[in-house]
């Protein structure tokens, strides 16, 4: 697959806790499942960071990173407003401890982590956090759908957000109208399976903010890299889609 | 690094990474939609785009038109004639609303003037919130069973409407018609290779909405076996590709695949 390098946004490890038909319990069994698909690197969060809660999620993170002696892995950890002072580095600190770490991307779970992402609970650190251009990540689900979405977005309009899993009919209707009024919404594409919908989105939009990312333990890698594979759209355009687009972003966050 | 395992591993595979389509694996859908379906935005939806897509997979595709579905004012009489304008490309499944019972009997009637375009029903209890094992259907699968008909039904875990309980009663009862398990059950897996192994003649699992799942192909595969599973993808919803993806990316080998992708429709439909 030397034509075309994948960096998957979106891939979780871990032990789900209601099982499943197949999962990477470690680093190792991760990199088995990158190279049977044939991806080059991957943004790794945890499977239970929703479920069981940032810190040990994140702690977990850690390990994977540690484990990864390829280095092929970006770390992802999940953060929570700083008043609550849950052993997570807060303020500044956080952005050392994220390069320290290898760290290249923030989460939010604010449905199951119970929090409101409001100015009140995390105005100051997502402030910060856009000085940084940090991009913060969360699925539809964990933010409370799209109307708390676009609330997130208009609340903080210099902060970075990709926006995860959003299910598999159509959300065009939804996404459309964000990149008409900011550039600083990222779609992963996991769940957005629309017949011919990347190449439409790219027509409309270019391809700047369409992230490959394969949801995996819930979705396999392969099924959507054949997807961008084969849009009608230029060899640039799939190129930025594929792992170009994300590798800017980790570039341009100043840590 | 070791990487693309799956690509060095798989003929099938690498022809479809390179390729737009492979002459010697035509993709058979044998779940699909047609035309424009205005609660979502689709930009496939119109019968020429839909034409253009499959002839660049080269693949073929056997529909029921969403709004049939919905509403009699748009008829099985419109989605045969857009079946008749691409004899090549399509089949259609007749719509089957039991809340219609007259547009029923009329397309019944229909049914032998449409043949071999033709080739079977469609049952959509859950959006109907009709019971597949309710009497209303009883005419069209008398019929379907009579002719040895395809009908695909509309399946999903837990439903009370077409969940593997309801559809258990009908299979049982009706021993000829031939069963295409749309959405194979989503999630009730077990329930789904069940039904396949208790009723082998007649019992396919169609795959819409599951390529891409993690494990599930494979599973399906081993233990339903790949000769009891046709490939499908809700078109315009899902795209084609991504769906050969979920296939050829699975653990498994090509000949499951050929069987999935084309092999077992092209045995259910003859000349198509």
């Amino acid at each position: 697959m030397e034509d075309l390098t994948f960096f998957d946004v979106n891939c979780q490890i871990g032990t789900p806790m209601c099982g499943g038909l197949d999962f990477a319990a470690d680093a190792g069994k991760l990199l088995e499942k990158l190279n049977y698909a044939g991806v080059e690197k991957a943004v790794v969060s945890h499977v239970n960071t929703a479920s069981g809660g940032a810190v040990l999620g994140n702690h977990f993170v850690n390990r994977a990173l540690r484990e990864d002696h390829e280095q092929r892995f970006v770390g992802c950890w999940c953060i929570l407003p700083d008043c609550l002072q849950e052993e997570i580095p807060s303020g500044e600190k956080l952005c050392r401890a994220m390069r320290d770490n290898r760290i290249g991307l923030l989460e939010i779970c604010p449905v199951s982590h119970r929090w409101v992402p409001h100015r009140m609970a995390v105005g100051h650190q997502f402030d910060m956090l856009a000085e940084h251009k940090v991009v913060i990540k969360t699925s539809v689900q964990e933010i409370g759908g799209w109307n708390e979405f676009y609330r997130l977005v208009e609340t903080f309009p210099r902060n970075r957000f990709l926006i995860t899993n959003t299910n598999l009919w159509g959300c065009d209707r939804y996404i459309r109208p964000l990149f008409e009024t900011t550039d600083q919404v990222f779609l992963e594409l996991s769940e957005y399976w629309v017949a011919e919908g990347i190449a439409r989105l790219v027509d409309l939009y270019g391809a700047g903010r369409l992230l490959y990312g394969s949801g995996y333990p819930y979705w396999t890698h392969v099924a959507q890299m054949m997807n961008i594979k084969h849009a009608q759209i230029s060899e640039e355009a799939r190129k930025k889609i594929a792992a170009g687009n994300l590798e800017r972003l980790l570039k341009e966050t100043e840590l | 690094m070791s990487t693309d395992q799956f690509f060095m591993s798989s003929r099938l595979a690498r022809a479809f990474w390179e390729r737009e389509s492979v002459p010697e694996c035509p993709v058979y859908d044998m779940h699909g939609h047609m035309g424009e379906h205005n609660a979502i935005t689709f930009p496939l939806a119109a019968t020429e785009k839909m034409v253009a897509h499959l002839k660049r997979i080269n693949g073929k595709l056997v529909f029921c038109h969403h709004w049939a579905l919905f509403t009699p004012e748009l008829t099985n009489a419109d989605c045969y004639e857009i079946a008749l304008r691409h004899k090549d490309l399509f089949r259609i499944y007749l719509a089957v609303n039991p809340h219609y019972p007259e547009v029923m009997r009329h397309d019944m009637a229909m049914y032998d003037t449409w043949k071999p375009l033709a080739v079977g029903f469609k049952i959509l209890a859950d959006y109907h919130q009709v019971k597949v094992s309710d009497p209303r259907y009883a005419p069209v699968l008398e019929r379907a069973d009579d002719e040895k008909a395809l009908v695909l039904f509309h399946t999903w875990g837990g439903s009370m409407f077409d969940g593997p309980e309801e559809l258990r009663k009908i299979v049982k009862k009706y021993r000829n018609i031939r069963y295409v398990i749309g959405h194979s059950f989503s999630g009730m897996w077990d329930d789904a290779v069940q039904l396949v192994r208790d009723f082998p003649e007649n019992v396919y699992l169609e795959l819409t909405s599951i390529p891409g799942r993690v494990g599930v192909i494979e599973k399906l595969v081993r233990e339903a076996g790949s000769e009891r599973i046709l490939f499908g993808t809700d078109l315009p919803w899902f795209d084609e590709y991504q769906a050969v993806g979920g296939i050829v990316g699975a653990g498994i080998s090509d000949d499951d695949m050929h069987n999935i992708l084309h092999r077992n429709a092209q045995n259910l439909i003859p000349g198509f």
